[in-house]
């Protein structure tokens, strides 16, 4: 069953009816959005492993001679991470590592809005997070699954103190993501409690019908809208996407017993069902008290997770269609990874057909200091917000308005996007 | 320029939304319509879209199309694929997880712009293969958990633009691949087994490596917990101990370098008188007296020197003390600081290890599967 | 460009709104400037002819300022536009200037002429010497304020030509009024108690009793507390804990000291001049709620008093003069200056310390744009210079220019801000955008609302219970099925009809709260085992149930809720399993038949008696279940999920 206006998402058609504009105006722009979103060009699908707190860059992705890590080949000869992710050094040929990343702010909360956003932030207004701007310009439209999925991105402590969460800002709430909280559990809300869903649904829909035909109001439609999109989503087949019960074990046993694990393999089964953004969160990466003992330890699973699900993508033939960025907030201190330090780190890029098998910028080696500066090619977080979306299909030039009539453009105009990795 | 009742769309809208909610409990969509000749090709897109499919731009700015039936509502069957023929720049065909046989390849030979098809987890076998010898342009083939087997893959002999093959979860073999590639020796086949194999042998010998120190380092850390971690109060309390003495030797070390420095500075100006009398008295040799005082002035002078030596002496002993005290000191701290932290360190140790456990369990595990 | 295309749409419905609605004086064919012409002049010229940039000394934002002109002399001669500079050049298409600039239309261009020609009419002019429709500076009776209301909307609405919605029924009223004024839906009982009430004046007796509850100064702060609060709220530091308590305390304070009856002129100066510890005085969180990054700042604190309460957008005038609006940088830090000897933080305000190194003087800081450094004096907005004496705490004499009975923002500003709140719209709008250049829709009423509530000494609930009791608040939101979107928004705009909202987060919490009798209500998901690390298990649910179920803020008729919202209602175990509410009626009636318990459900939710095919359907339902007490659970899970129970008719 399509929408009577099956080129433009019912929200903004009813948007534009409330203003007005579907009567008797003509308004030349509204004709070629209806045209182009028929044919909306494919964007691709992107997995963002957020590795909350900062990872250290060098016990990572960059690691130094005389570190604490040493660097060991890959298995692209001259390009070196350290031992601790053999699975990924394995699979550098279908990586790309950036060290260059600077990205000037060095505290938590601000430095993810920054990261995520590509702007600064501020307490005038809110920019939306690149997950909503992707479910915005590449989300399937009228889709049955939503396009924007977080897993694992938590609440707010007791004591008030926040976690960043994604938000759509001025690209409307129906980009908004839809959090899974274990991936275990799968979304939450998606099944029905009790056993009578049906006939509570049939009892719902004699009054909804006739409130309708009383009160043909866009509130109403919309409302309505959002039900039957929900109550699609429930009885959707590809629902079922959110269940990791029904992966054979030995394959989820490759991604790692580890919630992070799991929640890649959840990642690869959402984007295989239409999702276009995932975000896994994982928290507990600043380690203030030094680095080297926590990698360690995280190591295996992360390697594990990470370096499954690219094989898995691979060889299903998804890999090219479906970006992946591994990133925290900032780096960490060269030596030995005590502090917060966002001016020379790593993000490590794999998928979405660009140039992998690369490493792009580099750090200071020494003797003195290595990894305190970039030497070239400086990424910063709007450079760095302009490749995503690039490498996603999104025209990166667009301007939107923020509550306040303020035109805001989706990245910063003097952004710089990688070139090389976009190929 | 057509304008558009809100209110009349809206109700017969909602009225049938909530129809179908109420009326098909299980699956709001409808059996799919047959396939009806298009007159064109906007009809056939339309027919497409009914059918749960999309047509798309590959990107902005081209004018190549993908055809994707990915998510398509209803039972998708094998002559629906005649619609994507009616269509001009189709590149991509994408038909995972529909209900399409071998004969619907048939059709989707007749798009002779195709570049990319994927059929993965489709019905599709060795006998539909054959369709696809007629897509010259093809260089993108996906058959990932379908069918197909050794004996199919002679029939892309043919597709010289043929550039990446996907066949897992495939009766496929290593062989069948080795074939294929001496009639396109340009395609890329996923995966590669022996290559994977190859690489998961390297990631396992890592893990073992990787084990090997992490057990050293927790035996180490072991042990330093048994050894120490009981020891706590005892050297908590030496260490203690050792700092008050560390606190004497350092008042005694200052107050006798304070008095050595007094000392040296009266002997210096005792030298000083004695040399100035000296002088006199070489000034005037009768003087007796000046003489006299020459001589007490050294005295003084010898005096104050062996005083000042004395000192210097005493000083340079409780330096010595002070420097043994603070090494004790620093000792005592640092073990004691070991013995805190001990614990710690061993937990920590003991996560690195279970952790490097179980790296080198999955990495052999996926390599035997890879060997099978 | 988005931002113009959008003024352009404001610029149709004004179009819509004015053409039948300006008095007899004026032609409805006859372009207006701010109507007609500003908005093309600020979607072409006052990128460089506006207060950022004034190229050959021409600022086109206001009337005066382009009849001063600039290096050409002056821009437009009343009447004559062959003589006129600006229509020279854009007749020749001389202007706007630069490459891959689009010239005027053919149409915008003959409007200007037209405009010219005309003499340069304003609306500004047609509201001058407006008439109030009742004797201005004392207080009169509600009913005699409720119909003057109800004739100068009357007015509007005879001159477009447009027939207002009818009254609401009962139960529309009834529901619409609790929520308004009481934040949350009425149980079954209160009720009941209107709905049988036959009284004539029960509606009165009703806005009376609800102006009295404690529930009414909650709903009330919350609003206002809305208000100040910043999209983000701020944080000391990074991740830090943000005031989310504190402002709640803030909004209670508010909303007790109003339904004590306490004059808003009082309140207001207790806010502005408040000084010492947060535990003693709630309203210190007001600062650092408009400042940054947990400190006050005073051109936040000035900024905030501008638009909360004058009416008086200055954010754009921080940095250098507003491109389009006729505000000055001075004028902002001139505001500023009043708040340089006072600061504090999440704690606490002081003052005698601050940015002033001189009270009475502030100068303009490194991180606004232009004119850093120069140090510029305290000034009342569009008003006196003002002299500072000592160190006194110059909140003081600001707080007394505001409330003065002369000011001429503060009345108007928080009058609208109220009918904004009851209307989904103010008189003038955007609700803190009052200048020459944006009139109000009904400037009668406008001077109306703001007399009465001056010369009631301020009184909140007086002014409350005026518009409460006028037709224009009781109308109904329903329109017939038969006019189109247009249409409808000009009736909404003309306040002709109410518009349907959604409801705010607060009010759907207690709503559903009481409905379910269950004042811990918790719509999180189960987090028994949620992860660790920097994340604990237990969030606060009510913050969680604000994220999930936050509204627009600025368009009420915004239906802003998704999938995740509708997933919650609809499958989260909670709205499933009843409430303490249902229990304690069954248990009280233990006789009461099907029909009767699914009528007090109705009442309770839904705030009316069902009709007979609501009725029987849901007795069918309950008659196909095995267990009444789930059959029951699954009727109020059906009434919440309703349409009619989420928006406000």
């Amino acid at each position: 069953m399509r929408d009577s206006h099956p080129t433009l998402k019912r929200r903004d058609w009813l948007k534009l009816s409330a203003a007005g504009l579907l009567s008797g105006v003509t308004v030349p722009w509204f004709e070629s959005l209806a045209a182009a979103a028929i044919k909306r060009p494919r964007g691709k699908s992107c997995i963002l492993l957020w590795m909350d707190g900062g990872p250290s860059q060098q016990h990572t992705f960059d690691p130094k001679t005389h570190g604490e890590f040493a660097p060991k080949p890959t298995s692209v000869p001259g390009i070196h991470i350290v031992e601790h992710l053999p699975q990924l050094a394995q699979s550098m040929d279908d990586l790309a590592i950036v060290r260059s990343m600077t990205t000037e702010i060095n505290g938590h909360y601000d430095a993810k809005y920054f990261l995520h956003t590509g702007h600064k932030r501020t307490t005038a207004f809110e920019h939306p997070a690149i997950g909503c701007i992707a479910s915005s310009q590449v989300g399937l439209p009228d889709d049955d699954m939503p396009a924007f999925v977080t897993i694992d991105a938590g609440f707010d402590r007791p004591d008030g103190g926040r976690l960043y969460r994604s938000v759509p800002a001025y690209l409307g709430p129906e980009h908004a993501p839809l959090a899974v909280n274990d991936p275990a559990d799968g979304l939450e809300n998606l099944t029905p409690t009790g056993d009578d869903i049906d006939a509570r649904l049939k009892l719902l829909a004699g009054s909804e019908r006739r409130f309708a035909q009383k009160f043909t109001l866009p509130a109403v439609g919309a409302k309505q809208a959002a039900f039957h999109r929900a109550v699609r989503l429930m009885r959707s087949k590809r629902s079922r996407a959110f269940r990791l019960d029904e992966e054979p074990a030995s394959l989820r046993a490759e991604y790692g017993s580890h919630k992070f694990g799991q929640s890649c393999l959840l990642a690869r089964r959402l984007v295989e069902a239409g999702v276009s953004f995932v975000e896994i969160v994982h928290r507990g990466w600043d380690d203030h008290g030094g680095a080297a003992k926590p990698i360690a330890y995280r190591a295996p699973w992360m390697d594990a997770g990470m370096a499954a699900l690219i094989r898995d993508l691979k060889i299903r033939g998804m890999l090219d269609d479906t970006l992946i960025v591994w990133m925290g907030e900032f780096g960490r201190t060269p030596g030995d990874g005590n502090g917060h330090f966002s001016k020379a780190w790593s993000t490590v890029w794999a998928g979405g057909g660009i140039q992998t098998g690369q490493v792009i910028g580099k750090t200071t080696e020494g003797p003195k200091s290595p990894g305190a500066d970039i030497v070239d090619r400086p990424v910063t977080a709007p450079d760095f917000i302009g490749t995503l979306c690039l490498a996603l299909g999104i025209d990166i030039h667009q301007e939107f308005l923020t509550p306040a009539k303020r035109p805001v453009p989706l990245v910063d105009k003097a952004a710089k996007p990688v070139q090389e990795l976009l190929g | 320029m057509k304008t558009c009742r809100t209110c009349f769309c809206s109700q017969s809208l909602f009225a049938a939304l909530l129809y179908l909610i109420v009326a098909f409990p299980q699956s709001a969509r409808s059996e799919a319509p047959p396939y009806r000749p298009p007159k064109n090709a906007e009809e056939a897109v339309e027919r497409i879209e009914e059918l749960g499919g999309a047509v798309r731009l590959l990107k902005r700015g081209s004018t190549d199309f993908e055809v994707d039936f990915r998510f398509a509502s209803g039972e998708l069957n094998d002559e629906h694929l005649k619609y994507v023929a009616a269509l001009k720049n189709v590149a991509v065909l994408r038909l995972k997880r529909t209900s399409i046989t071998d004969a619907g390849l048939a059709h989707v030979a007749d798009v002779s712009t195709l570049r990319r098809l994927d059929l993965e987890e489709t019905a599709v076998t060795d006998t539909g293969l054959k369709h696809l010898a007629r897509l010259a342009k093809l260089q993108w083939l996906n058959l990932y958990d379908t069918g197909v087997s050794d004996a199919g893959l002679p029939h892309l002999k043919g597709l010289s633009n043929l550039t990446r093959l996907f066949v897992g979860e495939t009766k496929v073999t290593e062989a069948g691949v080795r074939e294929l590639k001496k009639a396109t020796p340009k395609v890329r086949v996923v995966p590669d087994r022996a290559e994977a194999r190859r690489r998961a042998k390297l990631v396992v010998e890592v893990a073992k490596k990787l084990l090997a120190e992490a057990e050293k380092q927790f035996a180490d850390a072991d042990r330093e917990f048994k050894e120490l971690d009981p020891r706590k109060d005892e050297l908590k309390k030496k260490e203690d101990a050792a700092k008050k003495h560390f606190d004497e030797a350092k008042a005694k070390a200052d107050e006798l370098g304070k008095k050595k420095d007094e000392v040296a500075k009266k002997h210096e100006a005792a030298e000083k008188a004695a040399a100035e009398a000296r002088k006199l008295s070489e000034a005037k040799p009768d003087d007796e007296n000046l003489k006299k005082q020459a001589v007490e002035s050294q005295s003084a002078a010898d005096e104050a020197g062996k005083q000042s030596d004395e000192a210097k002496k005493q000083n340079e002993d409780s330096q010595k003390q002070f420097d043994t005290a603070r090494t004790e000191f620093d000792a005592a701290k640092a073990l004691h600081g070991r013995a805190n932290g001990a614990k710690k360190k061993q937990e920590l140790a003991q996560r690195i290890l279970d952790a490097s456990r179980m790296r080198l369990a999955d990495t052999q595990r996926k390599l035997t599967a890879l060997s099978e | 460009m988005f931002a113009l295309r959008l003024t352009g749409i404001v610029a149709l419905t004004l179009f819509v709104v004015f053409s039948g609605a300006i008095p007899l004086t004026a032609r409805a064919d006859e372009p207006l400037l701010e109507r007609d012409i500003l908005p093309i002049l600020t979607k072409n010229c006052m990128g460089c002819h506006g207060g950022l940039v004034s190229s050959g000394g021409l600022d086109l934002r206001t009337l005066p300022a382009m009849l001063v002109g600039g290096e050409s002399g002056t821009a437009v001669t009343s009447g004559q536009s062959e003589k006129s500079e600006l229509w020279k050049r854009i007749a020749n298409d001389e202007m706007p200037e630069g490459d891959g600039r689009e010239k005027l239309s053919a149409l915008d261009k003959a409007a200007i002429k037209k405009w010219i020609d005309a003499g340069l009419p304003t609306v500004s002019q047609r509201q001058q010497n407006v008439d109030s429709l009742v004797a201005g500076d004392e207080q009169h009776k509600v009913p005699e304020v409720a119909a003057a209301i109800d004739q100068h909307i009357g007015q509007f609405l005879k001159a477009a030509d447009i027939q207002p919605a009818p009254l609401t029924d009962d139960e529309e009223f009834l529901r619409r009024i609790y929520l308004d004024l009481a934040g949350r839906v009425p149980t079954a009982e209160q009720a009941v108690a209107f709905l049988d009430d036959t009284a004539p004046d029960r509606r009165t007796k009703l806005i009376d009793s609800l102006l009295e509850t404690p529930e009414f100064g909650e709903q009330f702060g919350r609003t206002w507390r809305d208000w100040v609060c910043p999209p983000e709220l701020p944080s000391t530091g990074n991740a830090g804990t943000q005031p989310h308590q504190q402002a709640r305390a803030f909004g209670s304070w508010i909303g007790k000291k109003v339904v004590a009856g306490e004059p808003w002129d009082q309140v207001t100066r207790e806010i502005l001049t408040v000084q010492g510890e947060i535990g003693k005085n709630p309203q210190v969180i007001f600062f650092a709620l408009v400042g940054k990054d947990g400190t006050t700042t005073a051109d936040g604190s000035a900024r905030a008093v501008a638009s909360l309460f004058m009416g008086v957008q200055l954010q754009c005038a921080r940095c250098h003069d507003d491109p389009y609006r006729d505000w000055s940088q001075q004028e902002h830090w001139g505001l500023a200056a009043f708040f340089g000897r006072s600061q504090g933080d999440f704690s606490k305000v002081e003052i005698n310390k601050g940015p002033s190194k001189k009270p009475g003087e502030i100068g303009i800081p490194g991180s606004a744009f232009r004119n850093v450094g120069s140090v510029v004096k305290a000034s009342f907005l569009r008003g006196d210079r003002f002299e500072a004496k000592d160190s006194q705490d110059l909140r003081q004499p600001f707080a007394d220019w505001l409330t003065a009975k002369e000011n001429p923002y503060f009345a108007r500003a928080f009058v609208n801000r109220v009918w904004f709140s009851l209307f989904s719209r103010g008189i003038v709008n955007p609700i803190d955008d009052f200048r020459e250049l944006n009139p109000p829709s009904h400037p009668g009423l406008l001077k109306l609302l703001a007399g009465e509530f001056t010369a009631s000494g301020y009184d909140v609930k007086h002014l409350i219970r005026c518009i409460c009791n006028s037709q224009a608040y009781q109308r109904a939101s329903r329109v017939a099925p038969d006019i189109d979107d247009q249409q409808r928004t000009v009736l909404t705009t003309a306040f002709g009809r109410m518009p349907m909202r959604l409801m705010t987060a607060d009010r759907l919490y207690d709503s559903l709260k009481l409905a379910f009798g269950d004042p811990k209500l918790d719509l999180r998901t189960s987090v028994a085992h949620a992860s660790v690390g920097m994340a604990a298990p237990v969030g606060d649910a009510l913050l969680e149930f604000h994220r999930r179920f936050g509204t627009n803020e600025e368009d009420a008729t915004d239906f802003t809720h998704g999938i995740a919202q509708m997933l919650t209602m609809i499958n989260h175990p909670r709205l499933l399993r009843g409430g303490q509410s249902l229990e304690d009626f069954r248990k009280k009636s233990p006789d009461a038949s099907a029909e009767q318990t699914i009528e007090w459900l109705y009442l309770s939710t839904l705030s009316r008696h069902p009709t007979k095919e609501e009725l029987a359907e849901a007795a069918e339902y309950v008659s196909q279940s095995a267990d009444p007490t789930a059959a029951f659970n699954g009727v109020l899970w059906m009434l919440v999920n309703r349409s009619e129970f989420l928006l406000v008719r």
